[in-house]
Parts: C-alpha cells; sequence; structure tokens
C-alpha cells in the first residue's frame, strides 16, 4: 500500500512538474502589503503518508503557489483570508481556507477515488474495488450524467455489461430494467438503494444531479445482503455530499434542447397516392370505391384540397430543459450539500401530453462529533405528469368505443383525406342521427361519414389527445437519517487495527399521488363515439408510506496481513398503501370538473400493508490483499407470505485471487490480475401484496333442509396458500486484468442464473375441484447464462487524452419448465416453449406471392404432396405447409426467430484535447428479429386505414410483385396476406449513436473571480442509428413473454441540446 | 456518556425483539380466504357448501344420479343422443358428460369436505358440534367417492386440503379402487361414530346425513367389496334401530313424492334435498363455476325421465323387462304392483277402477289413477320420446300432479331419495343369504319388503339354494323395489354381471327396446327387439372413461379400465364368484 502510493505522488511528480515548476518560479511576487501572511503546512494522504509535488495555489490567483517538499510540507505567503487549492494528480482537489492561521498543521489530501483504490458500497459497507470478489459494476456518475433524461435507469443504457435498458420515448415514463436477462415473468425491475436506503423499484422521483457514485450489483455474492429482493440486481446510489473544510460552493448547471421525431420512418401515403389505393383495392375486391375517392361524385375527395400530413399534424418539437443549483461546504466536523433541481419535459406530441416536470431538492448534512458519526438527508420531489390519450401499452380507456389505436400509430395509419381541423364538425346532428343527443359532436376536428370515406372506425387522434385529459401529480418526501458510532472510541480503547462500530439507519418516505382523467363525451360517426352515460371523471389519490430501521454492528480488523470484516445486523421496513377514488359519469355542460357535479357517482377505497423484516451478516477476510473471502447470509420475512413461509434463508459465497500479488507473478505490465467466483441465492419477493389468500365470497352457497333454504360459504376459486419467494441460483466466475498502472482494465465475467419457483398460472386440474382454471403458483423455472466482457483503455499522459470503454454481452435464455405439464404457451405473436427461450415469434411460414393459378393448383410440400391453401388467388402471399398434411391451417404455425438479441454491446469514448472535450456513447445489439406493429398495420392487405407507399407497388394482373401481395378492400379466405408470418418480421440489428457531447471548459478567471470551473457544452442525443429496423425505438425490447414486439412504444427523439455549467 | 450508553442499549433492545408478529398482515379490505374457517360459524357455512356441491348436474341434480341407472339394463336412451353412449356403454373419453361432469362435480364435494376437515380440529367450538361438523363432512366426502369409485374405477384420493397446494399433489397420480373404497370404509365409520341419529329431530331429520346415513352407505361400501358379514352387521343394527328409527311407509309412492309429510320420511336414510323451481331462487347452476346465492334448488331428473310429449326432454325410458317384470305378479288381491304406477307412466285400464277403492295395498283408498299431470289418458300415448319408450314416473311430478306439464331445467323440487329403508332390508336379506343362504331370516327381511305392496310372502322352500335366492333378489325384488333408481348400475358391476358371459347376455336381454315411436310394452327377445343396451359395450366400459383431456392436463393421471379397454373379469373372479343365471 505504502509503496503504491509512494509511486503515485512518484507519478504525480513528474506528470506536474511542468506546472508546479513554473509555480515555485513564479516565487512570491506582488502582494497587498500588511494582509500577507506566511502559511506552512504538511500534506499527508489517508495512510499518513506525506504528498509529494503537490501544487499548492492561491485561489483566484493560481500565479501564486508552491509546491510541497518530499516530506509534505510547504509554505506560501497569502492574504490571511486566502482559500488554498491543493492539487495533486491521484488526489482529489481540496481547497483549504487560511482564515488568519499562520500554520495549518496536517492536512489530509484524499486519494482519487479512480481506479482501484476507488472505494465501492457494497451495501451495509464499503469495500474497495481492488478487493471485490462478486460482480460489481461501477459507472462513472459524470460520464453518466452526460446523457439528458429525467430517469436515472435510463441513463445506464449502454454503460454497463449485462444491463438491458427498455426506454419508451415518452417523457416521465419508467423504463423497463433487466440486469443479466429476464430471470422472472413478472417485475424484473432491480432494487435501487440511495444512500443505504432500499427506495423500491423506481426512482423516476429523484434528481439524476444528486448522484455522486452509481454501482450495480449484478451476481449474488455482491446482491446477496439484500436477500429476498436482489433477484433482479441492486443499484447502489449514493447521493453528493459536501466537503470537510471547504468554503460555500455554489455550483449551476443547466441545459436547454429540442425534441424532433424523426419523419420518414415509415412512408405513408399522400391524398394522392392513398386514393389511387382506394380504388386499386376496392376494384379487386369487386365493389364500387366510396364516393369521396370517385372523381366523377360530388363527395369527392380532391386531394389538392384534402391532403392532412397527419405526421406534421400530430408530431411537434418538444422542449426539455433542466436547471441544476448545487449549495456545498464543510467545516471541520460538518459538511452540507443542498441540491435543487427542476426538469422539464414537453413532450412530441400535440395535445394534453405527453410531458412530464419535476422539482426536487435534496439536503445532505454529514455530521461528526467525536466517536459519533451522523447523516442526514431529506429529499422533496414534485412532479406533474400528463399522459397521452392512449399509450403505448394496450392499455383500455373507459367509454372509448370503436378501434382505438395508441395515438402514435393513430397518427401514422390515419387516412390523409380526412382534415385534421373542421370547422363543420361542431355540429353534426344533419349528419349523424344520434349526434342530435350530444352539445358538442366533433368539436371541430375532423371527422368522415361511410359514404364518402368507406367504414374507417377511427377517431381522430388529434380529437382524443385534445379531449382526454389524463394527468398524474407526485409529491415524495424522502427523510433518512444515520447514525455511526465508535464503539471503541466510545469506551476510550481506540485503535487503528481494531474497529466496532455501531450504526443505526432510519428512514421515511412517504409519496402523495394525485390521479386525474376526463373523458368527455363526442361522437365522430356512428362506431366511433363516446355516450354521455360513459363520460367519465376519475379523480384519485394514492399515498405511500415506507418506514425503515436497520441496526447492524461492523467489525473491522487488521491483524496482519490478515484482515476481517464482519457485519451483523437486522432490518425491518414496513410499506403502507392507501388509496382512495372518485368517479362521476355524465357530466353537465359547460364543464366544471368536480365529481360531485357528476349526475352518477361512485366512490372507492383500498389499503394494504407490507412488512419485511430481516436479519443480515457478512464475513469478508482476506489475507494480504491476496486471497479474499467473503459469506453473506441473509433471512427474511415477509408479509406477503403465509405465516408458514414467512422466513427463507439467502445464502452466498465468494472468493477471490489476486495473482498479481504472489510473488511467483512477475509480469511488470500487469498490475492486476485477479480472478473470482460467486455463488448464491438470491430472492424476488415482487408478487404482490395478499397473493396467498383470496376475497372471500359469503352466503352464495344454498342448500335447504326439509324445504327450508339455508345459505353457506366457501372457498371456490382455488388460492395458492403455499406461495413463495422466486429463488434465484447463480454462479459467476470472473477475471479482472490490469495493466500499465491501470491504464488499460478488463473485467470479463460468465455467469450462470437458474431463476426458480417462478410465479406461474398453472392451470388447476378438474380433480382439485376449484372453479378457477388456473393458480399462481412456484412453478416455473428459466436460465440465464450469459458472458459479459468490459475494457477501458485510458491515456491521460499527452496533451490528447482520450478514454475508451466497451462493455459486451452475451446473454441466453432457455425455459426449463412451464407449470406441471409443460404445455406451450402463445402470447399475441409469440410462443413460449419449454427447452428455448421465453416468446419466439410463432406463426406462418412465407413462401412467397403466388404469380399465377398454375402456381396455386401445383404447389407441393415437402413430401411432394399437393398443398391446398383455401381461398388463395394470384398475388395471395404463399404459406408453407409445415406439418405436411397437404391443407394450409393454423397446425402450420412454426418458429420463426428469435426477439431476443444475442449479443448487446456498448461502445464509449472521450476525447479531451487542451479545454475541449468530445463524448461518444454508443450501444446496440444483434442476432435477433423485431416485430413492429405500426409497420405491419400499413403493410397489411385489406382495408383502407393509410398504407405504406410499398404497397403502390401491390401485385397485380399486369404488375407481377415478388415482394407485395396483392391487396383488396377485404377477402372472405380464412387463409389471408396478413396473418401473422415471417414476411413482418424485420432484422433486429442495430449500432445506435446515443450521444455526442463536445464541451469547453473555460481556464478558472476567464470570467473574473467570481466564476470558475466554467464548462459549455453542445449535445445531440439519440441522433443516429445503424441498422436496417423500420420503425422507431431500435432499442426497444417488448414484454416479458413477447420480446421483439414493439406494439406502438412512443418514438424516443432526437435531442438537440447546450448548456452550462459553472461554480461560484 | 451513560445517556448514550442507554440509548444504544434501548435501540438494540428495540431491534433484537421479534419481528415474526408483524408479518401477520391482514386484509383490510374485504374478508379473505386465508381468514375463513376458523370459526364454528364459518364452519357451518362451509358445511353448507359441501352440501350445496351433491345437487350439482354432475352430482345428483342430473347426470350424476341418472348415469348410473342408464348403464343398467332398467333404462334405456329414448332420445337416442346424449346418453347414448352411456346406455350403449362405449364412450371413447371425449364426452364430457359422463367422463367429465359426475368426476368435476363430485370433485367439488371432496374439495369442499376437505377443507372443512382441514380446519375443524382446530378451530374453537364444542366437541359435540365438532364431531356433528366432522361426521358430516366425512359422510359426503366418502358419497362423493362412492360416486367417483362406482363410475370412475381408480381415481386419485386428496385426502387433505394441503394436498392443493403444492403440484406434486395437487396433480395427484391415481389411487386403486380398493384404496378409495377403503377410504371411503374408514370415513364412514368414523361418521358413524360421530354423528347424531335422525331421532334428534330438526335438521336432523329433515336431510342433514346422520348415524344411519353413514351406516347404510357403509354397508353399501362394504357389500361391493363382498364384505357381507360385516355389512350385514351394520344392516342388522340399523333394522334394530341403533341408528335411528327407520321403518317402510306405507305407501311406496311417498318415496317418490313431494312435500312435508312425504320428505325425509323415516325410510329414508338419505337424501338430496331439493325445493321446486322459484323457492330457493332462480339462478339455475348449471355448471359449478355460476354459484349464486340466488341459486335455484331443484333438480333436472324430471326433465329427463319424463315424456317429451308433457315437455320433457324425453331422454330415458324404463325398459320393456321392467315393465312386464311389475305385470309378472300381482298383489293378493290380483291388483297390479303398486310399484308399477309409481315407476312408470303407462295406461292401465285398471287404475280407473282402483281409484279410490280399497284394495291389498292400500285398505285405506287406492290413489291411482290414469292421471298424469293432470290430464286424464285413456290409452298408452306418452310414448316417452318421438323414438319411443316408457316414461318413467319416479322423481317426477307425473303421480303428483302439482304441475300440469314439465319444464325442464333444474326446477324439480322432489328429494331425491338416495338410500331407503326397504334398500336395508333387501340388503340384509342379500347378505344373509350369501353368509347362510338361503334363510328364512333372509325370506323375512324380503318378505317385509313384499307385505308392503301386497304381495304374497316368499317361502323358503321355493328357493332350495343360494343362487336362486339370489336370483330372486338380483333380477325381481331389486328391480320392482329399486327401478330407475340410481344403483342398478352398481349393483351388476359388484354382483360381477359385466364379467360372466351368461349374466351378460342376460342384462343384454332385459335392456332390449323398440324404437317405433310408441310406448311398446311387448316382451322382447334381441331378435325381435330394434335395438338393446351394451350392444356395443367393451370389457372394461362398465365404468365410463376418464375425460381425455383431464388426462391430458395431469400427467400423474392414467386412464382407467374404459380408457384403456381392460376387461376387468380377470381381477374380479380371482377375488369372487358371480352366481349362475340359471340356478337350479
Amino acid at each position: 500500500m505504502k509503496q503504491f502510493s509512494i509511486s503515485i505522488a512518484l507519478c504525480c511528480l513528474l506528470a506536474v512538474s511542468g506546472i508546479t515548476g513554473s509555480v515555485a518560479n513564479a516565487a512570491p511576487t506582488t502582494v497587498q502589503a500588511g494582509e500577507n501572511i506566511t502559511v506552512k503546512g504538511t500534506l499527508v494522504d489517508e495512510t499518513g503518508e506525506p504528498v509529494i509535488a503537490a501544487a499548492v495555489a492561491l485561489k483566484g490567483n493560481t500565479t501564486i503557489g508552491t509546491a510541497s517538499d518530499l516530506d509534505g510540507n510547504f509554505t506560501l505567503s497569502v492574504p490571511g483570508d486566502a482559500v488554498l487549492i491543493i492539487q495533486c494528480l491521484g488526489y482529489e482537489t481540496k481547497e483549504v481556507a487560511v482564515n488568519g492561521k499562520a500554520n495549518l498543521g496536517t492536512i489530509t489530501v484524499n486519494t482519487e477515488s479512480l481506479f482501484l483504490d476507488q472505494v465501492v458500497v457494497i451495501g451495509y459497507g464499503t469495500q474497495k474495488k481492488a478487493d471485490l470478489t462478486g460482480s460489481v459494476a461501477v459507472v462513472e456518475a459524470e460520464e453518466l450524467k452526460r446523457v439528458s433524461h429525467s430517469n436515472i435507469s435510463s441513463m445506464l443504457e449502454g454503460k454497463v455489461a449485462g444491463v438491458n435498458i427498455t426506454t419508451d420515448g415518452q417523457p416521465g415514463a419508467d423504463p423497463a430494467v433487466r440486469i443479466r436477462g429476464l430471470g422472472s415473468f413478472g417485475d424484473t425491475s432491480p432494487l435501487y438503494v440511495i444512500d443505504g436506503v432500499p427506495m423500491g423499484t423506481s426512482i423516476r422521483d429523484f434528481s439524476p444531479n444528486d448522484i455522486e457514485t452509481l454501482q450495480v450489483l449484478k451476481d449474488a455474492s455482491a446482491a446477496a445482503i439484500y436477500g429476498s429482493r436482489a433477484a433482479n440486481g441492486v443499484v447502489i446510489i449514493t447521493t453528493k455530499s459536501g466537503k470537510k473544510e471547504q468554503p460555500m460552493k455554489i455550483d449551476y448547471s443547466g441545459y436547454f434542447g429540442v425534441d424532433r421525431i424523426r419523419k420518414g420512418v415509415y412512408k405513408v401515403m399522400d391524398s394522392q397516392e392513398y386514393g389511387d389505393y382506394v380504388r386499386m383495392a376496392f376494384a379487386n375486391s369487386g365493389m364500387e370505391a366510396p364516393s369521396g375517392y370517385n372523381p366523377a361524385s360530388a363527395d369527392y375527395l380532391d386531394p389538392s384540397k384534402y391532403n392532412t400530413d397527419w405526421f406534421d399534424t400530430m408530431f411537434k418539437t418538444g422542449i426539455r430543459q433542466n436547471h441544476n443549483v448545487n449549495i456545498s461546504g464543510g467545516g471541520q466536523n460538518n459538511t452540507y450539500n443542498i441540491g435543487l433541481d427542476y426538469f422539464s419535459q414537453k413532450g412530441t406530441l400535440e395535445g394534453a401530453g405527453p410531458d412530464f416536470d419535476r422539482f426536487t431538492a435534496r439536503v445532505n448534512n454529514n455530521m461528526d462529533i467525536r466517536f459519533i458519526s451522523l447523516k442526514t438527508g431529506i429529499v422533496y420531489s414534485h412532479s406533474k405528469q400528463n399522459n397521452m390519450s392512449m399509450s403505448n401499452a394496450n392499455e383500455y380507456v373507459q367509454g372509448l368505443y370503436g378501434q382505438q389505436y395508441p395515438v402514435m400509430a393513430s397518427a401514422l395509419i390515419m387516412p390523409p383525406t380526412i382534415l385534421a381541423h373542421d370547422s363543420r364538425t361542431w355540429v353534426l346532428d344533419d349528419v349523424l342521427a344520434p349526434a342530435t343527443e350530444y352539445h358538442y359532436d366533433s368539436y371541430g376536428y375532423g371527422t368522415y361519414y361511410d359514404k364518402t370515406h368507406g367504414d374507417l372506425r377511427m377517431t381522430n387522434p388529434l380529437l382524443t389527445n385534445n379531449l382526454l385529459e389524463r394527468n398524474t401529480l407526485v409529491d415524495r418526501i424522502v427523510a433518512t437519517g444515520t447514525a455511526k458510532i465508535d464503539l471503541l472510541d466510545m469506551i476510550g480503547f481506540k485503535n487503528d487495527n481494531h474497529k466496532l462500530s455501531y450504526n443505526l439507519n432510519l428512514s421515511y418516505s412517504r409519496t402523495f399521488a394525485k390521479d386525474f382523467t376526463f373523458v368527455p363525451a363526442f361522437i365522430q360517426s356512428t362506431t366511433n363515439y363516446l355516450d354521455k352515460s360513459n363520460e367519465t371523471l376519475n379523480e384519485g389519490y394514492r399515498s405511500y408510506t415506507d418506514a425503515l430501521i436497520e441496526n447492524f454492528l461492523t467489525y473491522e480488523g487488521t491483524m496482519g496481513r490478515h484482515h476481517l470484516n464482519l457485519v451483523a445486523g437486522q432490518t425491518f421496513e414496513r410499506e403502507k398503501y392507501h388509496t382512495l377514488t372518485g368517479r362521476g359519469n355524465s357530466m353537465p355542460e359547460p364543464y366544471y370538473l368536480q365529481v360531485g357535479n357528476a349526475a352518477t357517482r361512485d366512490a372507492g377505497s383500498y389499503e394494504s400493508e407490507h412488512v419485511l423484516a430481516s436479519y443480515l451478516g457478512r464475513f469478508t477476510y482476506d489475507y494480504d490483499g491476496k486471497y479474499l473471502l467473503q459469506a453473506t447470509v441473509r433471512r427474511d420475512g415477509s408479509s406477503r407470505l403465509s405465516s408458514e413461509d414467512h422466513w427463507d434463508w439467502f445464502p452466498s459465497f465468494s472468493a477471490g485471487w489476486r495473482i498479481d500479488r504472489e510473488n511467483f507473478f512477475n509480469v511488470e505490465s500487469i498490475n492486476m490480475f485477479k480472478l473470482r467466483t460467486s455463488y448464491g441465492i438470491l430472492g424476488n419477493e415482487n408478487i404482490g401484496e395478499y397473493q396467498y389468500m383470496g376475497t372471500m365470497p359469503r352466503g352464495n352457497y344454498t342448500y335447504s333442509f326439509g324445504g327450508t333454504k339455508v345459505t353457506g360459504s366457501a372457498i371456490s376459486d382455488y388460492v395458492n396458500t403455499a406461495i413463495r419467494w422466486e429463488k434465484k441460483k447463480t454462479f459467476d466466475i470472473g477475471l479482472d486484468l490490469a495493466f500499465w498502472e491501470n491504464k488499460f482494465e478488463i473485467n470479463a465475467d460468465w455467469y450462470h442464473a437458474m431463476s426458480e419457483d417462478l410465479l406461474y398460472a398453472v392451470a388447476v386440474p378438474a380433480e382439485a375441484g376449484a372453479t378457477n382454471t388456473t393458480v399462481t403458483m412456484n412453478a416455473a423455472t428459466m436460465l440465464n447464462t450469459g458472458f459479459e466482457l468490459a475494457a477501458t483503455y485510458r491515456s491521460h499522459e499527452n496533451e490528447l487524452k482520450y478514454e475508451i470503454s466497451a462493455n459486451m454481452t452475451l446473454p441466453k435464455n432457455e425455459v426449463k419448465s412451464l407449470g406441471m405439464t409443460n404445455e406451450p404457451r402463445t402470447d399475441g405473436y409469440s410462443r413460449t416453449e419449454v427447452g428455448n427461450e421465453v416468446g419466439r415469434f410463432y406463426g406462418y411460414v412465407y413462401e412467397g406471392i403466388f404469380q399465377s393459378q398454375e402456381e396455386i393448383d401445383n404447389r407441393v410440400n415437402d413430401l411432394g404432396k399437393p398443398v391446398v391453401q383455401s381461398g388463395a388467388k394470384p398475388g395471395d402471399v404463399a404459406y408453407k405447409d409445415v406439418n405436411n398434411d397437404g391443407k394450409i391451417t393454423n397446425e402450420d404455425q412454426d418458429y420463426l426467430g428469435s426477439g431476443m438479441a444475442k449479443i448487446q454491446f456498448g461502445l464509449n469514448l472521450r476525447f479531451e484535447y487542451r479545454n475541449f472535450d468530445l463524448n461518444i456513447s454508443t450501444y446496440g445489439a444483434a442476432g435477433h428479429k423485431v416485430l413492429d406493429y405500426v409497420d405491419m398495420v400499413l403493410h397489411n392487405s385489406y382495408g383502407i386505414t393509410n398504407k405504406s407507399t410499398d404497397l403502390l407497388n401491390a401485385w397485380t394482373a399486369e404488375n407481377h410483385s415478388e415482394t407485395v401481395p396483392a391487396v383488396s378492400y377485404k377477402t372472405d379466405a380464412s387463409i389471408t396476406n396478413d396473418m401473422f408470418s415471417s414476411r413482418f418480421l424485420q432484422n433486429g440489428a442495430y449500432w445506435k449513436i446515443a450521444n455526442i457531447e463536445l464541451g469547453y471548459n473555460f481556464p478558472d478567471g476567464t470570467f473574473g473571480k467570481t466564476i470558475s470551473n466554467a464548462r459549455a457544452y453542445v449535445s445531440a442525443q439519440n441522433l443516429a442509428s445503424l441498422t436496417k429496423y423500420r420503425g422507431y425505438n431500435v432499442d426497444f425490447a417488448g414484454g416479458t413473454f413477447t420480446p421483439g414486439f414493439n406494439y406502438c412504444s412512443y418514438p424516443t427523439p432526437m435531442s438537440f441540446m447546450a448548456g452550462v455549467h459553472f461554480s461560484f | 456518556m451513560k445517556k448514550i450508553n442507554l440509548i444504544i442499549a434501548a435501540v438494540l433492545a428495540t431491534g433484537m425483539v421479534s419481528c415474526t408478529d408483524q408479518l401477520d398482515v391482514t386484509n383490510p379490505n374485504n374478508q379473505t380466504t386465508y381468514d375463513f374457517g376458523n370459526t364454528e360459524s364459518d364452519l357451518q357455512e362451509a358445511l353448507i357448501a359441501c352440501y350445496n356441491r351433491i345437487r350439482l348436474e354432475g352430482t345428483f341434480a342430473r347426470v350424476g344420479y341418472t348415469m348410473d341407472a342408464v348403464r343398467g339394463d332398467e333404462v334405456w336412451n329414448s332420445s337416442q343422443q346424449w346418453y347414448i353412449n352411456y346406455d350403449n356403454l362405449n364412450s371413447n373419453g371425449q364426452i364430457d358428460i359422463g367422463d367429465q361432469w359426475i368426476w368435476r362435480d363430485n370433485y367439488h364435494v371432496v374439495n369442499r369436505c376437505n377443507f372443512v376437515l382441514s380446519k375443524v380440529g382446530s378451530a374453537r367450538m364444542s366437541d359435540n358440534t365438532r364431531n356433528e361438523i366432522k361426521g358430516q363432512a366425512l359422510f359426503l366426502r366418502a358419497l362423493a367417492y362412492y360416486e367417483l369409485a362406482t363410475y370412475y374405477q381408480n381415481v386419485p384420493l386428496y385426502t387433505d386440503y394441503a394436498d392443493y397446494s403444492s403440484l406434486e399433489s395437487m396433480y395427484a397420480s391415481n389411487s386403486s379402487q380398493d384404496d378409495v373404497f377403503d377410504q371411503i370404509e374408514a370415513d364412514l365409520k368414523e361418521a358413524v361414530a360421530l354423528l347424531p341419529t335422525r331421532d334428534k329431530g330438526g335438521e336432523w331429520a329433515k336431510g342433514r346425513a346422520t348415524r344411519g346415513s353413514a351406516a347404510g352407505y357403509l354397508a353399501r361400501a362394504l357389500m361391493f367389496r363382498h364384505k357381507y358379514a360385516e355389512a350385514y352387521g351394520y344392516l342388522k343394527d340399523i333394522i334394530k334401530g341403533e341408528y335411528g328409527t327407520y321403518g317402510l311407509m306405507a305407501d311406496y309412492g311417498d318415496n317418490f313424492k313431494e312435500g312435508p309429510q312425504y320428505e325425509n320420511n323415516k325410510e329414508s336414510l338419505f337424501e338430496v334435498q331439493f325445493m321446486d323451481y322459484g323457492t330457493g331462487g332462480t339462478d339455475e347452476e348449471w355448471t359449478p363455476v355460476n354459484i349464486s346465492s340466488n341459486a335455484s334448488q331443484g333438480h333436472a331428473v324430471e326433465s329427463n325421465y319424463g315424456s317429451q310429449a308433457l315437455g320433457s326432454w324425453g331422454d330415458l325410458a324404463m325398459s320393456p323387462w321392467l315393465y312386464n317384470l311389475f305385470k309378472a305378479e300381482r298383489c293378493t288381491d290380483n291388483t297390479l304392483d303398486p310399484r308399477l304406477y309409481w315407476t312408470a307412466v303407462t295406461y292401465e285400464p285398471e287404475y280407473s277402477a282402483y281409484t279410490g277403492a280399497i284394495t291389498a295395498a292400500y285398505p285405506n283408498g287406492d290413489p291411482r289413477s290414469n292421471v298424469v299431470y293432470q290430464n286424464e289418458i285413456t290409452a298408452t300415448p306418452l310414448s316417452n320420446n318421438g323414438q319411443g319408450g316408457i316414461s318413467i314416473a319416479k322423481f317426477t311430478n307425473a303421480r303428483n300432479n302439482i304441475y300440469s306439464t314439465i319444464v325442464t331445467g333444474l326446477h324439480c323440487g322432489i328429494n331425491l331419495r338416495l338410500m331407503r329403508y326397504s334398500d336395508v332390508l333387501l340388503r340384509a336379506a342379500e347378505c344373509e343369504n350369501e353368509i347362510n343362504g338361503p334363510t328364512q331370516q333372509a325370506i323375512d327381511y324380503i318378505n317385509e319388503v313384499r307385505r308392503r305392496v301386497a304381495l304374497k310372502d316368499l317361502k323358503l322352500s321355493d328357493f332350495n339354494t343360494k343362487d336362486k335366492l339370489f336370483e330372486q333378489i338380483a333380477n325381481v325384488e331389486r328391480p320392482k323395489e329399486f327401478g330407475c333408481e340410481n344403483g342398478r348400475g352398481i349393483d351388476l358391476i359388484r354382483w360381477g354381471f359385466f364379467y360372466d358371459s351368461d349374466r351378460l347376455a342376460q342384462i343384454r336381454q332385459h335392456s332390449a327396446y323398440m324404437r317405433n315411436g310408441t310406448a311398446s310394452t311387448d316382451e322382447l327377445t334381441l331378435e325381435t327387439a330394434d335395438d338393446y343396451s351394451l350392444r356395443y359395450f367393451e370389457p372394461g366400459h362398465e365404468y365410463f372413461p376418464i375425460f381425455q383431456n383431464t388426462l391430458d392436463a395431469n400427467p400423474n393421471l392414467t386412464g382407467n379400465s374404459a380408457n384403456k379397454n381392460i376387461d376387468n373379469s380377470v381381477e374380479f373372479l380371482q377375488k369372487w364368484t358371480v352366481h349362475p343365471v340359471n340356478a337350479q
């Protein structure tokens, strides 16, 4: 250790000799007479070793300065109220106020928490990165924050091997986070721990700007201390605190940016093209086109007058901005940090939403009183999220009839012949008979009537997104307090080799959310309307509280070359939830939106409670930093399980071997060569409240005795009272390598994670005598294996400094069992079967287009037997006779490809040249197929929603297209061109440039004395992707059972931003 | 310093307090299944639910009752659909009504009883109440298993509610028929010990399972496995009145009528309680999932037995053999056996003459007439169905004359008497004959049943062999006393009639019918008949196959002899013998 710090210091001497030299040579020159004093001090590191050749300079005028000598001493003449800046490579920059003192005594300079000596927070303690035996990814917080996003987890995308993020472009939306694959059929979100307090599975309420450090615990040994909540991984975040002996410092950082949705991803028809298409489709069906498309008709929709560009109509330029003020400082025994943050994102869609605003304030205080350290933290967060009327999820909006697509899809498949706005539609009484019952009919938004446009059954998305109002306000306060008592110090036996401390953590979180939804009555056509009686106003409050108490003892001891660290403790957490909702139907007009005004009203409430009690222990041992051992055990008790199953154990073991520290190992260039391995069992407690019990109906079983009716009750639906934790058994083997004094680092891991006892809807056999057909049981098994590789190369010696980091994951998933019978399950276009990964695409096999009747008549299957595809005509899609039975039926569906990427990677580059820096972050995936719903709808062969311009080249008797099947208005065939088949699947491979940032760091003094550390930057986010994929959100991973299926995920915009940072 | 130490000590102490109690959170939103069943009143309700399940369509409200009759030789499927594969005994395992419904609904009974039995030991109540609840649940579970084992042979045995909690035990495998009967016997023996007799009165005399019910079914279960001596002991005790006061009703017809003076009468050991449509509710509970507090309380046996001409489905008709059996022996005053009147709807000119007269069977005035559903009939016009067949009167309103037509559905309120005292007597006769026979004691039991309907006494001298007396019991006395009721199929199985070629020929002969659109009463032979039940009988199909979907859904379950076409005669004949047909 000692050797190491000296070598760092020597390196420091060489590296900064230029600067210090010039400083030293500058010598005291102009100082104001009478005010200057000569101060002296000694610089040491945490171990007490002198810090050599550090630059000590006057803040605000760095021409006044000196360098520390071989013993760490320095002398400098400065004004009595001066602040000194102490800088040395490998150490953190430190500011010391002189305060008129001539002798500053011993000043401790902290080793820069970079590289191997970096201290990693591992839950209930810290550990040096070099001593880790588990798989922990440490993410550079500053690096992370270069990407603008409201949500911390979204920023992790592409940064960590094995961490996969699926972000939807909706402002304020929580991303889906998967660490090391799909470990459960339920919630796969990791546990977030902020400043030692478990915060649950979402961190949308917190500002990324408050992060000081972030690490991801990926394997069982790292995460086992969180036991039953750690199966999906743990993300540990530490927020900023002030530094001791530092005068108040104010930092401002902020940016302003614009968001644009990329146009032309899908090529949709304009009015002229659409008219041609409609005429072709109707003609192919042997029908006359609707009058609007008949140029001879009085109703003709002239493309020169009726030509709405729905993309331009629906999408607008979004605006995002973030302002953060951070105030920090500290005295001898205390530090403080206050962060004030405002984030606002005005969405890219016309109408009610989506957009998101959030204000957060965080105050952290640390105090040391003799042997006690106290930490307090308070965060307040307020946010408002406006949702669009129908988002990406296939959600049901109460009372909205007709075929409704999410707004984003509607914007692309709405025919261009429908006007966005049409002043004639306020009153439709003469056009639609039922319209007489409405006050306003279509509110001046364009609509259609069957005889001119045909039977379309679509609602103008501009209308729905403007009329429907759905928003959520969230207020949250989290208060935490931590006390750490050095017990040996307390009883007067302070000993540097033995440290025993007692820790107490207290935390209370209260979240208050207000939900508001209003869907007013309207009528667009006889099929698309919202009846007055179904007009719905929903208002509700949700309250969440979470109280946590943790007690634990830690012992840290050094006995010669033996190092020991023990943790033993107990935690108790209680969460409560309550909701109160009011619903009103049929509101009088003009609208005053209070439930009390509604004609019919309804109210509801619900509450639940969750208690988690745990005991934990960890044993960490190393011999000379060479042989590393760790054992962790947690015993968890959960109220989510029945009293017979409350408790369970979650153990883990890990070991590491620093081969580079062995005497026989003398490869100079390798300064770290560590092998590590771990095994452990983690749990997933995210199974919802009261799962082991069902609602008990009373008095619904009747019988009679002697002609008198009697009533009884029974548990009709079988409820599995023995529901248990999902368990994940993880084995990990890893290798950490570092070369040339950590300039080049490699981390490699291979993992084998068996998720057992997964909750799964199991069929209830008839002989069980229950009324339900399925019951949730711990009845599925899934295996995730993978190889992860991360490498970083840093070059800081030359004027052009650069850092390249890359990561790669090769994940594999296999379902090992599903319920009792392993019956495959089908979800949409995907099917899950034991022995293979979750949710492979399942449908018909596309075999091209029938070019002639002869081809239809003479087609044979693999056995050479004739194949009958009933209803097929020339121009129709030919499907493969998969089961070789001579006819095309739904038995001819087969697996068409995987929606799970076989490789995921990230590549991040950073360059610094003089005062400029450039950061580029990219990531990608390959080896999978995707199905884009909008693309599929645009390529459907029937109906009259708008289509891709590809369909203008559809097969006709004259145009024998090999790629686009014949189109028609409708078909009577049971096997149609639109059966889900391989023709709709796309190659999912992509490489996305997620962020490019170019910054300039102004030298101190540029803006005078008051402003320092000034920086300005411009950045572009989501700029481009290298892909063949046609659709938004190339990185959208799909649902649990439907990987690769993108159902109208809201487009992530391209963002262009400019930002500044400076300190006072 | 001291203060801090104290605080720390206090905090540590609080931290170490056991948190287990805190983990037992309750759901404040609704009563939950987890909280149910821990009190006496909960368990009384849960017990009602057990009774409720025995009046499902697959238990006794329709197919669960009638399938056993149609399986035998007394009833044929006059509509030639719906029941046809259970008349012919050739279901392929894909027909839900017989292969699934009876299975499914009886397992509902098992589930509800298992729940009660799992909780009854720990809930607070008097020992008396505990015994009563437990005894009833044991009886009802045994009743369900008796049905399951006699319809489906080797069925899975669930005896613990916890069995449903793990995949391995929820997806149970088959138990042997012997294991199931062992369980039935054990449960019924315990129920006999726990339950009060009907003499306790109240609901104990109005439909609850009593000691007598349990003892009667125990005798049935024992006799299924030819344990005659043990069964006889119970039967004699019932006759002695040790399990409650029982006796024959003076009027045989009282056993098939509705009304407080007829239902739950002294002859009844156990009956399923029904009420007319609308009196208990109007929601018809056709499948076990549409549970309703407003459920109708009727059964649909009438809809199967009654004539289509009167609004019924007319599915099931009495075999001409049974009709002619009734005709073969007249009462002491040369009138017709009154049991014909109560079993079948036929026009008999004599009935009009009997009305109100003093007859041997009815010394206080004969109720018989040719009025059916309030209509006077003058010939035998009542073909059960377009195909023909003699309508069955039992458990219908044909003889009650409460209604003028049948409304199909779960409408009929006549309690189904599952076991009557006459069964105790005839079974006692059978046991006595098997053990000691032929004896006067056996003849005396039979004569008690015969005297009620004014038939002349049998004489021991006419029955010189055990076989001969058995023949009289099996093919004369029992068919006439219990004709068209549930139980004949089980009798044929336990006597081995499916396992002996002569016996099989005999019951085929009995089951011959005409499909000529009339209620033909002509005596038939296989040659003169249009057809006969059991024509397509394959060995093993005396049991119904387990539904194929049920087998597919549970990998631990295998098919029974009907699924696998296994001839059960080999095993049967290893253990027991079949009485020969032409006994001398």
